[in-house]
């Protein structure tokens, strides 16, 4: 057991800190968050794929640094003390789907781009009325001869406006009938896609893509068809366990801005984080941080070994989520009114506490999942 | 012990809930929500025309003040209609807290000068309290106000001035003798808010709604806008703010909340379930439904104490407690219920209950501040309720 960071790591961690605190200040998440702006810095893409944070886990073959998953999870910790555009976390996220089940020729084209910073992806899986069950999907691509048809609805699509490709996962058939998940490339700008923006209270960019009979080839399907189910799963593993590490980064910009606050708020003649009652709800806080940091290091630590870890990422995201929130209101409590306005920013975070909640399984989502492997193979050797 | 409404108080919670069905339209409420960080709109102003009309602009006020003299009950059950309606506030501070402390502390002249117009729906008031370093500390505030002639000087600055912008006086706290100890130097003052050398600045909140920064440049105003006798404010105050803190115990907005939620949970298909059969569901919404049940009875339980004339400031603080902090919960649940649609905002058309679930959540940490933290509510429950030590 050894759970601090290693000297390089703790190098990595500095660089990436240093990195995004210059380039990352508030105004420009406020800005980007204006109706008007696509969400997304094109300026800091480019400096951010210069400096190498877009390419820290891509193989070395495919333009990537070949660093580990945790290298990268160090990464997303940074950006989420800044609240970074999703973009990073939607373009990560559909570059694991690539790692996973892309070709050859797919992964040296797509991986090297992202790595280059030439483009921002997307996953597009979620449906109006299915979540996190794929047996519900109604999104299909209706093969006639060599060509696709894809017809259906994605929802929640993050930046599917500037996605290029966007990673549709739609259910085909392959000749003999038999079903499966498919993982198709499109374009944005391809016939029959129209793009809605949602209205979400945390004014990140997610959309509702419809596909009207969009017409596809061979080249669009990533890898095989009728075989993304497996190479998903892992992708969504690995983006659920980073994004605990987004959200141990929120956690501990928020408890560090109210320590700050508390310090130097006076009532009463003194500092209110004098008052028991303050210290308190801090450690309270405290406690939340460390041990999701320790589940979200463990999660992702497990996962760049090349374990499934199953279990691990999801007791740090049913962890995480409840405690990040948690911080966040209760960070509101301590600054009362001064928290509240929104000349200030603590707001920006307490949007992000409760949108990361809700992404990639709620609290209870993940609960489940662990009442099976209670029941099912808990202290039964296996 | 009593545990249901009488048929008089069912008749009247009738009479109400009737009157708000009629008059409560999407018309009204869309304008109300135009205007929320505007003056009232001409929808809003009929709207508190017809509730002045009908007597219930002073339910509780004693009969000579032209009041209903209805007991905290009635009064209860009125704002529980109100917030279960989702209806617009007919009244500011001025019927709820400065017409009451008027009657208890003020002269035969405030009376008089006030009364009047505050039952007539003419003029409504601000709390102006707090300060940029005055919350909590509420009795270090330095507003200064000095007698010149007949006339106050006033000086200073006020900060989450709710309603502000709405309103047309100021019931503020001032400093009148800054020789004495804090709290027995101070008086409360009524400012209009078109007195030359007042400026509202106005600030936007994170739950959306606008408060306000006011500041006092040497304004003036006649001698007899003192409420009561000069350095006697803090104890107006205090008795002003057990009056806030129960109507801060209803918790009917939040009742709707979840009974919209509810039906939404009874129609809504996720992951090839309706929300309402899976177990998960129906555990939060079980548990918020027991809490429900307890902030109702709190509610009834303050009201109940003012009627029969007992202290009620521990019940008080509990109502408030309870009340705000489940405020936040039924909205987190609601959120992680809804899943990813809970992030849905009302500008979207697929948001739950039209985007409420979010909005009350962001509404939330104001209550829980706001009106007394909840942290020194819990003090009062600990020492006035419990007799510890302060």
């Amino acid at each position: 057991m050894r759970m601090f960071l290693t000297e390089e790591q703790e190098m990595l961690q500095r660089s990436v800190r240093k990195f995004f605190e210059n380039e990352v200040p508030t105004d420009l998440v406020r800005e980007l968050q204006k109706p008007e702006s696509s969400g997304h810095s094109e300026d800091l893409w480019k400096k951010m794929a210069n400096a190498g944070w877009l390419s820290v886990s891509i193989p070395e073959k495919y333009g990537g640094a070949g660093g580990t998953l945790f290298d990268l999870g160090l990464i997303y910790e940074e950006a989420g003390r800044v609240l970074l555009p999703t973009t990073f976390y939607s373009t990560m996220f559909a570059s694991f789907l690539i790692n996973e089940i892309g070709t050859e020729e797919q992964k040296s084209t797509y991986l090297s781009k992202i790595a280059a910073g030439e483009i921002v992806s997307t996953i597009a899986y979620q449906e109006p009325q299915s979540f996190h069950n794929y047996a519900c999907y109604t999104t299909v691509a209706r093969k006639y001869k060599d060509r696709f048809y894809l017809t259906g609805q994605k929802c929640f699509v993050a930046n599917a406006h500037l996605a290029n490709p966007m990673i549709v996962l739609a259910r085909t058939e392959d000749e003999i009938g038999r079903e499966g998940l498919s993982a198709f490339l499109v374009s944005p700008q391809a016939k029959g896609v129209s793009i809605k923006p949602h209205q979400t209270f945390g004014k990140d960019r997610q959309s509702i893509v419809e596909f009207a009979e969009v017409e596809l080839g061979r080249e669009n399907v990533l890898g095989e068809t009728e075989n993304a189910v497996a190479g998903f799963h892992i992708a969504l593993l690995k983006a659920t366990a980073l994004q605990t590490m987004e959200m141990v980064g929120g956690m501990k910009k928020v408890i560090q801005m109210t320590v700050d606050y508390v310090s130097t708020r006076k009532q009463f003649g003194v500092p209110i984080g004098s008052f028991q009652a303050v210290q308190h709800h801090m450690a309270n806080m405290a406690i939340y941080r460390d041990g999701s940091e320790l589940l979200a290091y463990q999660a992702v630590t497990l996962l760049s070994n090349g374990e499934k870890a199953e279990r691990e990422i999801t007791i740090a995201k049913a962890y995480a989520s409840e405690a990040y929130k948690n911080i966040s209101v209760m960070a509101h409590q301590l600054w009362g009114g001064m928290g509240y306005a929104t000349e200030s920013d603590l707001y920006l975070w307490s949007n992000r506490a409760k949108a990361t909640e809700l992404s990639f399984g709620t609290r209870d989502f993940h609960l489940k999942n662990l009442a099976r492997f209670l029941e099912e193979t808990y202290l039964t050797g296996a | 012990m009593h545990f249901k409404l009488t048929s008089e108080q069912l008749k009247w919670q009738k009479e109400v809930r009737d009157f708000l069905k009629e008059v409560v339209t999407p018309e009204l409420l869309k304008e109300v929500e135009e205007h929320e960080d505007k003056e009232p709109g001409p929808l809003e102003k009929e709207y508190k025309r017809k509730i002045a009309e009908k007597g219930w602009m002073g339910i509780s006020w004693p009969k000579e003040y032209g009041g209903l003299e209805k007991s905290a009950v009635e009064q209860f059950i009125f704002i529980e209609e109100l917030r279960y309606a989702g209806a617009p506030h007919p009244f500011g501070a001025g019927v709820s807290i400065v017409a009451p402390a008027i009657f208890k502390f003020g002269t035969e002249e405030n009376k008089r000068d006030w009364i009047p117009p505050i039952i007539r729906g003419e003029i409504d008031f601000a709390l102006g309290y707090s300060e940029p370093n005055a919350g909590t500390d509420l009795a270090s505030l330095q507003t200064r106000a000095v007698l010149d002639g007949d006339e106050w000087v006033i000086n200073g600055q006020k900060i989450w001035n709710t309603f502000g912008h709405r309103v047309s006086h100021q019931w503020a706290a001032v400093r009148t003798d800054p020789q004495a100890p804090k709290h027995k130097g101070i008086s409360i003052i009524i400012i209009p808010n078109n007195a030359p050398g007042v400026t509202l600045v106005k600030q936007k909140t994170w739950g959306n709604h606008t408060t306000n920064e006011v500041f006092f440049e040497n304004v003036r105003v006649p001698k007899n806008h003192l409420i009561g006798e000069v350095n006697q404010g803090w104890k107006i105050l205090v008795s002003a703010l057990d009056s806030e803190r129960i109507a801060m115990g209803s918790s009917a907005q939040i009742r709707r909340v979840f009974d919209d939620l509810v039906k939404y949970c009874r129609h809504t298909v996720i992951d090839g379930e309706l929300l309402i059969r899976k177990p998960e569901v129906r555990m939060r919404l079980a548990e918020l439904y027991v809490d429900l049940e307890v902030a109702l009875l709190f509610g009834y339980r303050g009201a109940n104490l003012i009627d029969v004339g007992r202290d009620a400031s521990a019940e008080a603080s509990m109502m408030k407690v309870f009340a705000t902090e489940l405020m936040t919960k039924v909205a987190d649940y609601g959120m992680q219920i809804t899943e990813m649609y809970g992030q849905l905002n009302k500008n979207d058309e697929f948001a739950p209950l039209q985007g409420r679930l979010e909005h009350l959540y962001r509404l939330a940490p104001f209550h829980r501040f706001g009106g007394g933290t909840n942290e020194i509510q819990r003090n009062i429950i600990a020492q006035r309720g419990l007799g510890l030590p302060r």
